[in-house]
This record gives structure tokens, sequence and C-alpha cells, in this order.
């Protein structure tokens, strides 16, 4: 602890906005009563993991903290850039939460991050276009002709790797979704949410709920297709942190008493607290129709999914959308 | 007196002996090796590794598999046939609207044609992002802006089109006339310093107007153009920004943006194999079409037409035409700059993007360029930007000016390799040689710091500044150095106390271009970003792939404007310094 | 001073190699000026580039005073800048970005013979002062005529006091006028300085005018050299006879050579001339007899005493000023005169010609 405060600083590489990284700083401030200095890398996990991985290679510095999907701690894990610890052990005492937290849902990942939030990936739709009624509710809806020019999807593949964990799903028919989906022309920003739904340029987004623009009064919504896919987030201390006695500590509070003050901001939850917004909207959508979420169950996926969605990711940015 | 038997034959020390012009030669030709060659080397024979190897190149094991899986791929093919259409077609557009332009400007009496330069120069202040995402914002089928007004005014109830940007002819139309301005820079002297008496020679041999233009003023200018021409074909090979931005979703992959999404983690584990095997290919173009442009600029020279002299060109009376075709060349930068700039502003002014409307308005704050100021992270990136965008511009051409410099005026057995080398950047996307520059040095201290990104645009800019001042030292006639050598000046001291001074315009012009291109250029810092280097350009990036376009928006419009405003101030001064040398 | 031993340069071009400078060797003597007279191309700024070490020969020697700058043979190349002497240029080259004071103090403030602030400043006046610049120094070098530029060109030379001073065409960017003035002013500042000085021209009045001795080129080679007189006088091909000067040049053949000892006759179609034959002529052997127009006399009818006359029908006549430029056709040929006096001809009289055997030089010719 003492070499913790000692230290001082910490640094995520995640984004984080401003105002996320100020009401951290004063909860820490409030709860150990000492500061200590948080800067947020934005970059997405993906970045970060490959970076980590090749500046660790090379013997180099790197942040502190990051949020790999579980296929990315794996491939972390595989490149010795992270460290398993004892987390209920050092940090259960002072943060009751951590033993929840430290089940990452694998075995072959126990000890190296705890549980940080879930992604849910749902279709997000302009309200200004669409009612709720007429969003289409099932992947195959999303096939239908007449949303043609009317869809964005992430060009970079996410999220139908994560239909892998699903029995009813497999590699032939995922593919056989996406090709189907590709001939409705959807245009391909490089990432999972943007402004092409909110500006209404298409009715539908495929992609995480953008909660925070929601709270800021965007004329978008989000609904809880039949496969709702799930990717859950692990908050991870690096090896070659540059704090390396905070990083964990700060992981381990992160994920306990200062996850309310994130999740308040960042509009980031849990699937699993009844709470969170993510439950409650689930809740309230499964109340008509059949909702299963995508939970990752099977070890061997994990390492599959990701190969698959770079394939996927090459499938858009080769052969495109509208136009 | 000494008859020659008796003459003293004393051989001065080796240290004496050593002349200047060698150690400027062979030193300009290490450095270039070290960082042009040695990055490249490393690329081809991460090329030949296994495809899942990751750099630094230890292992021993080599083979062919990269290639053979590239090219057994028929999306290969496709790649490069998207190249070439996109490249060819976007290089035309921008030189048709660049021939005009500087004809308009160099022999017309067109209207405010002072005003054409300073905003050609500060049209490549926007990073290519930036301008893509302004000519989304503006041209997207159901919500572009243009569209909406198209339609709004033609009374049209259709909710898509008539523009739409995410197509082939979009992207080329798009890249053209974002070319324009900078073509016109490259073009605008060869239309200005033609001298006059030689197409009044054919008028006044009673050739008309047309026949002129014709048989003497075309020919003349025509290996100036093709230059210019070959030249932009090699860059548009590499452009990537509007590729990216447009092309994906246009359903046109080229092959720029395979290799930059080869290396972006976004999209998977970086393939070093696969990557490095699509830059050698984009590399190879890039050589064939540098040994073109080499060779066109050489046939170019030796018939120069260009002397130097101080004309005053006599410039054809436009007449009334004049106001039409000044609507048409500040349109060309309305349609460049201002467009995508007012899209840009709108964007900054809202929270979450909005089409244009009325009901819009109302959002409208300045709370964006609030956070902007506000934070820290920005505050931080300025210290390098500032770093980077003084240091990389001032080096760039002094290091181009050595090599301009001993590549037109020492005659030393493998000065030409000297000015090969240096073009070598041209040939190579600055992704790839970013690429091979990360792999070669991500085990010294100089990755993560600033200064690989300084290295990266001082070699990745060169080509340019060499052409310039090469261009400008030809125009020296070759006794006012010589005479500086006869009073018993020393070369670096000639070069220091006369060619610098004299070729100072050009000195002045190029680092502005290369100012303007390094602090909106993005490939380098992103490629090399860690937290402790990143600068305003990494920022934009990240802003806007987070995405937070607002902020990114706000952050670009401040930056595009500074940069106006600077390359205003800048060129108002060297004006008042150099009596309007400085065009 | 300087002398210049087997000096050889070859340019590479893109049509092949250029012979510039074929192997020529001179000496200049201290304080003595030293002209390289011929026509353009034949090699002389090469040569002078080559001493000045702006050019790098192929073979030869150059030593300057008691040093050798250049000796192939001793691997010995000084560069330029370490030459103890000083250029003018044909086009002056004064650096537009300076003035008229910085051009002239350059070789004193960077150069080889660097001084103190003051020292610079007393003797760039100085320079200035010689040639008459002095209320100029603070102007922009390119706020000047033609021949304030050549003087400043001359007063940066001089101002670092060479021991060797090289003059390429420095006169011929002037209009005749200030051209005459300037080659009185050159002449006697080099003289009233003492300066070894080497001079390049193809003019041949500067040449004539200005040197104590004078080489004359052709080709990359020194065809002869000698004191200006001389060279006009005894000139020793009909090339340089015609480069010196005006010269009448007629076709004729040897009737009897003199032994090189008395003048001989040549036949020269329209009559039998005596003339200066040169050893190793023989009788019979195909000649070109030269005379200048100045030489040639003009009149009509008789003149007792008259050798050497021919007879023909008066053409033309040019007022140049001083005299009249007359030409008289003898048969085929057309013969140039000079003539002092008011010409009293018409075009289409009978007249004839004396030339003055003194002045008739034959040459060999080849039929
Ligand atoms: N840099 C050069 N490259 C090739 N040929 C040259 C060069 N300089 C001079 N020459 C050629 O060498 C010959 C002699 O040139 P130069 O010495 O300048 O003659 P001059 O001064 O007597 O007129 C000419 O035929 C000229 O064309
Ligand atoms: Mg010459």
């Amino acid at each position: 602890m003492e070499a913790a405060r000692a230290e001082g600083e910490v640094e995520v590489w995640i984004n984080w906005s401003e105002e996320t990284v100020n009401a951290l700083q004063d909860k820490w401030q409030e709860d150990f009563g000492w500061p200590i200095k948080i800067t947020s890398v934005p970059k997405s996990a993906s970045a970060a993991t490959a970076e980590v991985i090749a500046a660790t290679e090379a013997g180099q510095e790197v942040g502190d903290l990051g949020q790999p999907s579980t296929g990315l701690l794996l491939q972390l894990i595989e490149a010795d850039a992270v460290e398993a610890r004892d987390w209920v052990g050092l940090y259960g005492g002072r943060f009751p939460g951590v033993e929840e937290a430290s089940n990452v849902y694998f075995d072959e990942l126990a000890g190296y991050g705890l549980h940080f939030w879930d992604v849910l990936y749902e279709f997000t739709y302009n309200t200004n276009l669409l009612s709720e009624a007429e969003v289409p509710k099932t992947w195959e809806e999303l096939t239908d002709p007449k949303w043609k020019g009317n869809i964005a999807i992430d060009a970079r593949g996410y999220p139908f790797n994560f239909m892998l964990h699903s029995p009813d799903w497999d590699e032939a028919s995922i593919r056989d979704l996406v090709e189907r989906l590709a001939a409705n022309e959807p245009v391909l920003p490089g990432r999972s949410r943007g402004d092409e739904v909110i500006a209404g340029e298409v009715a539908i987004q495929v992609g995480g709920c953008n909660r925070d623009d929601i709270a800021r009064g965007a004329p978008i919504d989000c609904i809880y297709p039949d496969y709702t896919l799930f990717n859950p987030l692990i908050a991870t201390p690096f090896k070659n942190a540059k704090h390396p006695n905070l990083s964990p500590l700060f992981a381990a509070w992160i994920v306990t008493d200062g996850f309310p003050t994130y999740a308040s901001i960042q509009f980031n939850g849990r699937l699993s607290n009844p709470d969170s917004i993510e439950a409650q909207e689930l809740a309230r959508q499964s109340a008509d129709r059949d909702i299963t979420v995508v939970e990752q169950s099977d070890f061997a996926v994990v390492a599959e999914d990701e190969a698959l969605r770079r394939s996927i990711g090459e499938f858009w940015t080769q052969t495109g959308g509208g136009g | 007196m000494a008859t020659v038997a008796q003459a003293r034959r004393t051989r001065r020390s080796w240290l004496s002996r050593i002349d200047q012009r060698h150690v400027i030669v062979y030193g300009t030709a290490l450095v270039l090796a070290v960082t042009v060659v040695v990055p490249l080397a490393v690329m081809v024979i991460i090329s030949l590794r296994p495809t899942e190897a990751i750099p630094p190149i230890t292992g021993t094991d080599f083979t062919l598999d990269n290639y053979r899986t590239t090219f057994a791929d028929p999306v290969t093919y496709r790649l490069l046939w998207n190249t070439a259409l996109y490249a060819l077609g976007s290089m035309a557009v921008g030189l048709v609207l660049g021939v005009l332009m500087s004809w308009f400007v160099g022999r017309t009496n067109l209207p405010f044609r002072n005003g054409v330069y300073p905003m050609a120069l500060a049209s490549f202040a926007m990073p290519g992002v930036v301008t893509a995402f302004g000519w989304i914002v503006l041209g997207r089928p159901r919500t572009g802006i243009l569209n909406t007004i198209i339609r709004g005014m033609t009374g049209s109830d259709a909710n898509t089109g008539p523009l739409n940007v995410f197509t082939l002819e979009g992207m080329i139309l798009v890249t053209g006339v974002a070319l324009a301005g900078s073509m016109f820079i490259f073009l605008a002297p060869y239309f200005q310093r033609m001298d006059p008496a030689l197409e009044e020679a054919a008028t006044t041999s009673g050739a008309g107007r047309l026949g002129t233009l014709r048989h003497v003023s075309i020919p003349l200018l025509f290996p100036g153009i093709l230059t210019v021409a070959v030249y932009y074909v090699v860059i548009m090979v590499q452009i990537f920004e509007f590729p990216l931005a447009i092309g994906v979703t246009a359903g046109v992959p080229v092959l720029s943006v395979r290799v930059f999404l080869l290396t972006q983690p976004e999209f998977g584990l970086i393939n070093y194999g696969l990557a490095a095997t699509f830059a050698m290919i984009a590399m190879f173009i890039g050589l064939v079409l540098l040994g073109v442009y080499l060779w066109v600029t050489r046939q170019a020279e030796r018939y120069q037409v260009i002397t130097g002299k101080g004309y005053r060109p006599n410039r054809m009376d436009l007449g009334f035409w004049k106001w039409p075709a000044a609507v048409f060349v500040f349109g060309i930068f309305g349609i460049k700059i201002i467009l995508p700039l007012l899209a840009l502003i709108w964007a900054s002014l809202l929270l979450y993007f909005q089409p244009l409307s009325m009901d819009a308005l109302s959002l409208v704050s300045l709370d964006n360029y609030r956070s902007v100021f506000g934070s820290e992270r920005i505050r931080n990136s300025l210290l390098n930007t500032v770093l980077l965008v003084t240091l990389a511009p001032t080096l760039s051409i002094l290091l181009a000016a050595l090599v301009a410099w001993a590549s037109t005026r020492i005659k030393l057995r493998g000065v030409r390799m000297l000015e090969v080398l240096a073009f070598m950047p041209l040939a190579i996307p600055g992704i790839v040689m970013g690429l091979a520059m990360l792999v070669t040095l991500i085990r010294t201290p100089i990755w993560g710091s600033v200064w690989i990104i300084i290295i990266g645009h001082t070699i990745g800019f060169l080509p340019f500044g060499v052409r310039l001042l090469s261009a400008a030292m030809l125009q020296i006639g070759r006794e006012l150095e010589e005479a500086g050598s006869t009073s018993g000046a020393t070369p670096l001291t000639i070069f220091r106390v006369v060619m610098l001074p004299l070729v100072l315009p050009a000195f002045l012009n190029g680092w502005l271009w290369v100012f303007a291109h390094s602090i909106r250029d993005f490939t380098y810092p992103l490629l090399f970003s860690t937290p402790d280097n990143a600068v305003l350009a990494t920022q934009i990036w990240e802003l806007w792939t987070t995405p937070d376009i607002p902020k990114g928006s706000a952050l670009s419009v401040l930056l595009v404007v500074f940069l106006m405003a600077f390359v205003f101030v800048i060129r108002k001064t060297a004006t008042r310094f150099f009596g309007g040398t400085v065009t | 001073m300087l002398t210049v031993e087997k000096l050889r340069k070859t340019y590479e071009s893109d049509q092949g190699p250029v012979e510039a400078v074929r192997g020529i060797s001179f000496t200049i003597e201290e304080g003595r000026f030293y002209t390289l007279l011929g026509p353009s191309g034949c090699g002389k700024s090469t040569t002078l580039r080559c001493v000045a070490g702006l050019e790098r020969p192929d073979s030869g020697e150059i030593v300057i005073g008691e040093d050798a700058v250049y000796s192939r043979d001793a691997g010995i190349d000084v560069p330029g800048n370490k030459r103890d002497i000083a250029m003018v240029f044909q086009s002056y080259a004064i650096w537009p970005h300076m003035t008229v004071f910085d051009n002239v103090a350059f070789p004193l403030a960077h150069g080889r013979a660097r001084v103190p602030k003051a020292e610079v400043r007393r003797r760039v006046t100085e320079a200035l002062e010689m040639v008459q610049l002095e209320s100029m120094a603070t102007r922009p070098a390119p706020y000047l005529s033609g021949g304030q530029q050549q003087r400043v060109a001359v007063a940066r030379a001089l101002v670092s006091r060479p021991r060797l001073l090289l003059l390429d065409e420095p006169l011929s960017n002037l209009d005749a006028r200030l051209r005459e003035d300037m080659r009185r002013e050159l002449r006697s500042l080099t003289m009233r300085l003492n300066l070894t000085t080497l001079y390049v021209t193809h003019d041949q009045v500067e040449a004539l005018s200005m040197s104590d001795r004078i080489a004359v080129m052709r080709q990359g080679l020194i065809v002869q050299e000698g004191s200006p007189v001389e060279i006009y006088a005894h000139p020793a091909e009909p090339f340089i006879a015609q480069f010196v000067g005006k010269v009448n040049l007629l076709k004729g053949r040897v009737v009897n050579n003199g032994n090189g000892t008395e003048p001989g006759l040549v036949d020269v179609g329209a009559g039998g001339l005596t003339c200066f034959v040169p050893e190793g002529i023989g009788a019979n052997d195909p000649v070109l007899l030269s005379i200048r127009p100045e030489h040639v006399v003009v009149y009509a009818g008789e003149r007792p005493g008259a050798t050497n006359v021919l007879s023909g029908r008066f053409q033309s006549a040019f007022y140049v000023g001083d005299s009249w430029e007359c030409v008289v056709q003898v048969g085929d040929m057309a013969l140039q005169a000079r003539l002092n006096e008011a010409v009293t001809f018409s075009i289409g009289d009978e007249v004839n010609l004396e030339l003055a055997p003194d002045h008739c030089v034959a040459f060999r010719s080849e039929e």
C-alpha cells in the first residue's frame, strides 16, 4: 500500500473521458485519503493489446491497466505480457467485491484480471426514423432488403465472432449471415459506435449502445436482438506496468468501490448486477420476446473467435458495403 | 620563381586534405542510407519470414510463403486494379484543375490571383481524415448536407441522393479536388516562369492563339506537367485516408488501405509478414514509378524553358470572363477547404452529430471547445507537437538542401545515387516506411519518444524538399558559387553564406510545406504512438476513432484555423523581408 | 609565378567526351599580364578554371609561386579555396542578396585571409576606392549597372591581395565605350599593384592592348605564344593572322623561296609578289600569302618605285570613322585595303595595289 501510494499515478490504456478521470480521482481521495493522478490513454482494447505485446517483447514499459476481452487476454497471456495474482488473498479483505470479480469465466484466465464490465451488442436505432416496434428484433430480420443502405456495421468484424459461443451458430452459418448482410450494402465505419445512426444516415447500427450519447439527448435508442452477443471485459494490469504496485490496487478498486462512480459516468455496467441499465433493459425487452444472451462458456471458442473476427473484418474491408 | 621541377610538392596532412565536399556527400549518403536503406532491408527480411513471426527479426528460417499467399489470392489483383483506377483517376481530375488554376494565375489577369498561393498552402493544413470526414458529412446519400440542400432546392421527395460519396467516382472526385491545390503549387512555376518571348515569337511568326498554344506553349510545358503527373501518381498509390474513410464502404479496397489495415491492431494482431509483403508490392510499384519520374524530370530539365530571368509575363486579358474564372479558381478552394471546414465547424458545435436543420440549431454550443481546451492530454501533446513541427521541417529541408546542393553542384562520382536515395521515401508509402522504422527501432530508446516521429517526418518529406530545392538551385548561376570558392571560402561556407540565402524563398516554402504536412500527418505518430509522444494529430485521430466526433471536429477546426493563420503570418513576414520573392 | 605544365582536361558530356584542353604549358613571370586568346570553345576558360581549382584536370601540373597546387603524378590537388588566387567572372557573379560592401568583404570575412572587423572595413573601403565605388558601399548589389557590378567584382578580387589574379572575359558584357575605359583602368590597376594576371578573352584588341604576353589557343592547344607585337606582326599561322586582325589571304605557289634568308617570290595568279617565305617551304609549294589591309596601298595610275603591285577594279568602300575599308577585285580575288585619306575612287575604277613586301608573309597551305 505504501509503495502504491509512493507511485501515486496510474496510466490506463482505456479511453475514459476527462469527466470520468476527475470523478475517479475525487472518489479515490475520498476512499483512501491520499490522491492519485489518473492518465487515460485512449486506445481500443485490441490496439492496447497489440501494443502491449510488441512493447513487452521489446522490453519496454507499458501502461498500467487495460480492459481486454477474454480472447485478447488469452493473447496477452500467451505473449507473457500479464501476470497472475491471488486477488482475493491480496485485496479481498479491503474490497469484498473482488471475490465475485475474480471470476473471469475461465480457469485458464483466472488470476490475470478482474471482471470489469460487459459489452452487449445491440441494434442502435434512430428514434426520429423508427419506432421501437419497427426496429428489427432478430439478426434474420436485419437481412431484409428493406434495410438496404440503412445499416451501419463495424468494419473490424465485431460482433459476429461472439456468435461462435452460441450452440445455435457455427462458422458457416455466421459467414452466411454476414454475406447476406453485405447484400444490404451497409455503411462500414471502422468502429462499433458512430455518428451514422445519430445523424440519421442509417436507421440501424449494429454495435454497443451509446448510452452516454442517449444521456446527452441524442435521438437514438437500443434494442436487444434475438441473439444478444456478450463480451465481458477484464480489468488487467500489465506485467511491464509503469506503476506495478498501484496498478493491481487500482484494478481491485475500480471493479468494486470505484465502480459505481465509473458506471454512473461511462454508463457501462455488468449484466450480473440486476440494477444495471443493461439488466433492466434486458428484463423489460424479454418480457414479450425471446432474447438469448450468448454467454461465453467454452474456452476453446475463445481462442477461435478472435480469428473469426479478423477474417470477417477482412471480408468487410475487401468486399465493402454500399455504393 | 620556381620551375615545375623545383616546385614544392608538399602533400598536406591527411586531415587537411579531407575535402569538405566529400564529407558532405558521403555524410549525407550515410545518413540517408541508415535512415532509408536499413529499415527497408528489415522490411524485405520480414516479408521473407514466416507469417506469424513478430519482429525484431531474430530467426533464420526464410520462406516465400507470404508472397505465395499474396499472389495466389485473387483479391490482390482486385486491389491492384482498384489502386490503378483510383490513382490515375484522381490524378487526372487534380491535374486538369491544377493546370487550369496555374494558367489562370500565371498567365491571365485573374482577379485576386495573389491570394491563390496562400490558399493552396493553407489547404494542406487539413488532415486527410478530417477532409474525408467533411466530405462524408457533405455527400453521404441520406443526410449529406449537400444532398439535403439539393433535394430541398429541387423539391425532390426522394430520401437519398443525388450525390453519393461512397462510390469510386465519389472517391476520385473528392481526392482529385483535394489534390488540385497542391498540384497547383508544383505546376504554377512552370507557367509563371515560361518566357513569354517564346510565345511571342510564335505569334509574330503568324501563328494564331490556338496554334501558339498547340505548337509552342503545350509542348514547352508538357515535360513539366508530365513530371507533376507522375509525381502524383506515386503519391496517390500511397494515400489511404480517403480510401479508408470512403473506399471501404464503397467497396473499393486499394493497396494502401490493405497495408494500413494489416498494421492496425484494431483489425487484429499486426500481421507483420503479410503487411511487409504488401508493402513490398506497394514499394515495387512506387520504385517503378519513381524510375519513370526521375527519367521524366531528367528529360524535362534537359529541355528547360525556365531561365529564371525576371520576366514580366504578358498576361492575357480575360475580359468579362475573369470573373467566372475567379469563381472557378476560388470555388475549388471553397470545395477543398471551406465546405469541409464548415461541415466540421457545424459538427464541432453539437454534442452529438445532427444533420443541418432548424431544430438542430438550438443544440449549438461551445462545450466541445471548452473541453478541448480543458483537456490535459491535449495540452500535454502540444509540447511534442511544437517540437515535431519545428524540428522536422527544419531538419528535413536542411537535409534536402544538402542533397540538392550535392546533386546539382558537386561533381563527384555517385552523387546521382544520393538523389535516388533521397527520392526513395517517395516510392515508399509512409505506412511502409513507418512500419520499417518501427520494427527496426523497437528495441531502442528512440522508440516511444517524439524523436522517432521527427526522424520519420524528416526522411518521409525529404523528396519534396529535394525536388523544390534542386529546381531552385539549378537556377542559381554556377559562377555565384565559384566566386565564393575563388574568394577562399570553404564549400560549407559557400553553402551557408551564398547558396542558402539565395534559395531562401524556396527553402521557406519547403519549410512551410513540410510544416503543414508534419502537423497534420498521423501515419507516423500513430504507428509509433505511446503516451509519451502523443502529438495533436494523434489526439485528433484518437478522438476521431473513439469516436468522439464532436470533440474531434473541434480540435480539427482549431488546428486548421491555427495553421492558416500561421501560414499567413509567416508569408506576410517573409514577403516583407524578401520583397515579394516568396511566391 | 604561375607555371602550367602539360595540362589536360576532358569533360564527360551526353555526346561523349570533350577534350577541352589537350596538353598546354606556359609560364607567367611575376607581375606580368598574360592573356589566353582564342575563339569561343578553344579551352581558355577551362584552363583558367583548372588554375582556379574549379575544375580538376586529367593530368599535368600547376604551380603557383613556389607551391604545386595540382600535380597528378605527385597526387596533389589543393582545393580552389586554398589557392592564393582571386578571380573575376564573365557574369561578374555578384551576390544579389548582399550589399556592395558585403560582396567585397566576403573574401576577408569568409575566405582564406580572414582579418578583424576593423581591418575588413578599412580594406574594403580601400578596394572600393580603387574602383571608384566608395559611395555605393551600402547599396544592394542588384541595384547597380553592369559597369558598376563589374567594378564590384574587380574590387572583390583585389581586396584579398591575391598573388595571382584570374580574369575570364571580364569585359565582354560591357558596351564598347565602357569596355575601352575598363581596359585601361584594369591594366593600370594591375600595374600599380604589381599583380600577376592571367586574362582570358576572345577579343584581339583587348589582348593586344593589355598584355605583356599572349598565348593564342585553338582547339585545346596553344598555337603561338609571344608579345603582342610578335603575334600581330609574325603570326605563326594564317588562323592566327586572321584571329588577331583583318588579313588578306591569297592563294599562290612559291617561285623562289629565298632560302629563308632573303625575300622569296610567290606567284598569286595575278602576278608575282615578293614576300617572306619561312623555312621548310620549297619552290613550287602551294602557299597562302598574307597581308594586312593597312599595308595595302591603293592608287590610280603609275607610281614610281612601287613594288609588289597588282591591278584590279575598285569594288566598295565603307567609312568606319578614322579610315576607309575598301575592297578591290583582283582577278577572282577580293582584296581588302585600309585607306586613311578620303577615297576619291568610284566603283568600277581601275586601280593599282601595292602590297608592302615587308609585311607579306607566306604560309604553307594544303593545295
Ligand atoms: N562543363 C562542361 N561539360 C562539357 N563540356 C564542356 C564543359 N565546359 C566546357 N565544355 C566544352 O569544352 C570546350 C572548351 O570550353 P571552354 O573552356 O569554356 O572554352 P572557351 O572559354 O575557350 O570558350 C568547349 O567545347 C565546351 O563546349
Ligand atoms: Mg569561356
